[in-house]
């Protein structure tokens, strides 16, 4: 396998290890705010459309076969497209960045310090970032094969510990909440998904095989389901104080008998979803990387990687104080742009396949 | 510099190189001819130099050519060389060679006789069950030991001389058919491709053949016992030996084969799988533990039990450095202890056990400069590091490194930590097989032979990582 190619099994594995997590940590408790106990609903109408653009895209892989994203909008509307098709993109994905990196200091700040000033501890992650952007799509399909174990192993004892306490009364009457509640709750933290775009960027890069599109639609589906599932829980275990509980993972299991007996051995789930959030949280920044790299020309590969990356890490250090503010921000303005983002493939089902014109020329990402 | 007919010049040209004590000048005469031979006494067989040379030699007619004296000498590897360089390194590789008044060539025979200790049971990855014998310093017994186990065709081995100095021989050995052709190609030009001064021991060619010099992960695996070669060659991989050590070496190297030790084979697969399981929670142990309880000392008291954090609050209530410190402190004793040990002589080796366990362990615990959980963690970390020897040199620094960063960045720094590395070896390749195979990429065959262990008879493939195009191992009827 070549050295940009991914199997398609760490395609799913991206879903279901890295983008999984990132959707746990403070997404359920601000549904609940909105939809109470149908916040799971919420969640599933978001899943939704970015489950059909994950199949409109398979589609588009099997329409281009072997081609990238960047091949083949080079290919329709020219360099100049494909400078505004990075760019923008790249945009995209460094917003895409933002909220899960400001949440992942935050909740490491509540899980793990609560007398320490994080920052200090927190920046050490963007020379992680930069080094996983610099290792590439390749290094990071990789790590998923292995972050797997990780994510699912956290997520099954933290709801192993928390479903003692739960009572699954607590989510009924289903769809008791108003449905324009249902649907306030879905747009305000429909943030959190458009996780399709990350698909639309290993166009190319993985090797086709038979039932890809079966298996890629099926990890995200699974995806779906164990947030759905995960956020049935936290709500059987807190009913009507789900809407407080941020930073879920750290919350959940501690209530259970077997941690009085033995310690709070729901740590070392945390620290294992920990472990794939940090991976989940810098995907986006190596795709934002690779539009860097498609836009300008550099010498050395680590250049862009420092450069998206440090630009995040100011950003952040600048904004952390107006986290709230700036979720509102996304919340209130940058939907409808996610969306658009989120729609652009489906452009991609206008125009001819021209496999054969692009069949010699090779991929780089 | 070419062998002329007059006998004179050619022992001057060969003493004006080899003079030295130990290289013999002895003239004798064929059929009333002048000859001479030279040889270097402490590597050359003289019994077998008088009676299968020299005595035969001296009866034959002279007039003949040296081609054709050389083959009334009744030993294998008899040569004629033509150019006083060649002879030299024949003579300095154990050889003797005979020079003939009147005849531009002379006569080398393979005469070595290296001094070389018995096979013997390696002094690591001993077995209760299994093989006991263990490569030596002789590349020629090794070899041996090679050819017993295979008894195949499809074995070869290619010899490279290394070395400007030792010229010390390097073999490169591998199943024609099993082992992946352009990795033999790839090793075959590293090695060729190696220019240095001497090679006294494989871990220098380890050094040389390594993808990724400045890394602190091994990269070219090694053995001392034969049945691990053999095995590792049958998997695809391709062997290493050479002359003066008794270490063989493997490529491609992947991270778990440090996990599979000889026996586990030879024995129960449930034994086996017990004793892998134990490896991998040493080695955890072993890096993680002291860095674990220092961070959660320092940033993350929640995460101890109750009882257990009262134990270690009044273990350190009197110790006047703080966690981290104290760690050190410990560890660099247990390293200091441990350095030493390798190094002083056997007999001294008892009052270092009572100076290192007594004076001062329990005399830093009483003085109040450490605290007993600190020494018990250090202890349980130090035993487990040896559960797997091969990568001592690893673990040993990445556990300062974990004690380094826990102390200044704690438990999410681990993290951090640990996802780097996971990202570093995940994204490694080692002559073209992936360092973390089975687990990432995800090879199912593989896992036969992973963490977990497949009865031998349930191992019918070979291992995908390694890429062998002959990939069935054993057919099952």
């Amino acid at each position: 396998m070549s050295n940009d190619k991914l199997y398609v099994r760490q395609i799913c594995f991206l879903f279901l290890a890295f983008a999984l997590p990132v959707k746990l940590i403070t997404m359920p408790a601000l549904a609940a705010k909105y939809a109470a106990e149908d916040l799971w609903i919420s969640a599933a109408i978001n899943f939704t459309p970015d489950l059909a653009m994950v199949f409109a895209i398979c589609m588009l892989a099997k329409k281009f076969d072997g081609q990238t994203v960047f091949e083949i909008v080079e290919n329709k509307f020219g360099n100049i497209g494909k400078t505004i098709f990075s760019v923008t993109f790249g945009l995209f994905f460094l917003f895409k960045a933002y909220l899960p990196l400001i949440e992942h200091r935050n909740f490491i700040e509540i899980a793990l310090y609560e007398t320490t000033p994080a920052l200090w501890i927190f920046l050490p992650v963007f020379l992680f970032s930069a080094f996983m952007s610099y290792k590439g799509l390749r290094g990071a399909g990789r790590t998923a094969d292995i972050a797997i174990w990780f994510t699912v192993s956290g997520i099954i004892v933290i709801a192993a510990l928390s479903i003692t306490a739960a009572d699954v009364t607590n989510l009924l009457p289903i769809i008791d909440v108003p449905l324009g509640k249902i649907a306030e709750g879905s747009l305000n933290t429909s943030i959190w998904f458009f996780d399709s775009p990350y698909l639309l960027f290993c166009l190319g890069h993985f090797k086709p095989e038979k039932n890809q599109t079966k298996k890629i639609v099926l990890s995200y589906l699974g995806m779906a389901l164990i947030t759905l599932v995960y956020m049935a829980i936290l709500q059987s275990e807190f009913g009507a104080l789900t809407e407080r509980q941020f930073f879920s993972p750290i919350k959940m299991g501690k209530y259970s008998v077997s941690v009085s007996n033995i310690g709070r051995i729901d740590y070392i789930a945390v620290c294992s979803m920990i472990f794939s959030y940090l991976f989940g949280c810098c995907l986006p920044l190596i795709f934002s990387t690779v539009c860097l790299e498609k836009t300008f020309r550099f010498k050395h590969r680590i250049i862009p990687c420092l450069i998206v990356n440090g630009f995040m890490a100011a950003i952040i250090v600048l904004t952390e104080d107006y986290y709230f503010l700036i979720r509102s921000f996304f919340q209130n303005y940058l939907v409808p742009v996610f969306a658009v983002f989120t729609l652009i493939p489906l452009v991609g089902f206008c125009f001819k396949s021209n496999k054969k014109e692009l069949k010699e020329k090779s991929c780089a990402f | 510099m070419n062998i002329k007919s007059e006998i004179e010049y050619n022992k001057k040209a060969m003493k004006a190189i080899l003079g030295s004590d130990d290289v013999i000048f002895f003239d004798f005469e064929i059929g009333g001819t002048a000859a001479f031979c030279v040889y270097i006494d402490s590597i050359t067989d003289k019994e077998l130099l008088g009676l299968e040379v020299i005595a035969p030699l001296a009866k034959s007619d002279p007039k003949k050519s040296a081609t054709s004296l050389s083959k009334a000498i009744t030993l294998a590897n008899v040569k004629t060389k033509d150019k006083i360089s060649d002879a030299t390194n024949e003579i300095l590789g154990g050889n003797a060679a005979i020079f003939i008044d009147g005849k531009k060539k002379c006569i080398t025979v393979d005469l070595k006789k290296f001094e070389v200790r018995a096979i013997s049971e390696p002094p690591t990855g001993l077995a209760v069950r299994g093989p006991r014998n263990g490569f030596t310093e002789s590349i020629k017994s090794n070899l041996s030991l090679v050819r017993r186990y295979l008894k195949s065709p499809d074995v070869k081995i290619e010899t490279f001389e290394k070395g400007k100095y030792t010229k010390t021989s390097v073999a490169l050995v591998f199943i024609d058919g099993i082992a992946r052709p352009d990795i033999v190609k790839k090793i075959r030009e590293k090695i060729e491709a190696i220019n240095i001064d001497g090679i006294p021991d494989s871990s220098y060619v380890a050094k040389l053949l390594s993808e990724r010099k400045t890394s602190l992960f091994k990269q070219v695996g090694s053995t001392e016992r034969p049945d691990v070669l053999i095995e590792r060659m049958l998997e695809g991989r391709v062997g290493i030996i050479v002359d003066g050590s008794p270490f063989a070496l493997t490529l491609p190297y992947l991270l778990i084969e440090d996990f599979q030790a000889a026996e586990d084979y030879y024995i129960s697969q449930y034994r086996a799988n017990l004793v892998r399981a134990l490896r991998v929670i040493a080695i955890l142990f072993s890096i993680l533990l002291p860095a674990v309880f220092v961070s959660a000392q320092l940033f993350h008291l929640q995460i101890i039990p109750l009882n257990f954090l009262l134990t270690i609050v009044n273990g350190i209530k009197e110790i006047p450095f703080s966690p981290s410190l104290e760690m050190f402190f410990v560890l660099l004793i247990f390293e200091l202890l441990n350095e030493t040990s390798v190094r002083m002589p056997k007999y001294v080796g008892m009052a270092l056990a009572v100076v290192g366990a007594l004076v001062l362990g329990e005399t830093a615990v009483n003085a109040g400069i450490v605290s007993t959980p600190a020494i018990l963690i250090m202890a349980l970390s130090g035993i487990s590091i040896y559960a797997i020897p091969e990568i001592v040199e690893t673990t040993s620094v990445l556990r300062f490194v974990y004690l380094l960063i826990a102390g200044s960045l704690g438990g999410y720094g681990l993290i951090s930590l640990t996802a780097f590395i996971v990202l570093y070896l995940a994204s490694a390749d080692n002559y073209g097989a992936p360092y973390l195979a089975p687990y990432s990429p995800v090879l199912l065959n593989d896992f036969q032979d992973g963490l977990y262990m497949n009865n031998v008879i349930g191992m019918t493939n070979r291992p995908v990582a390694l890429g062998s195009k002959n990939k069935v191992r054993q057919k099952l009827k």
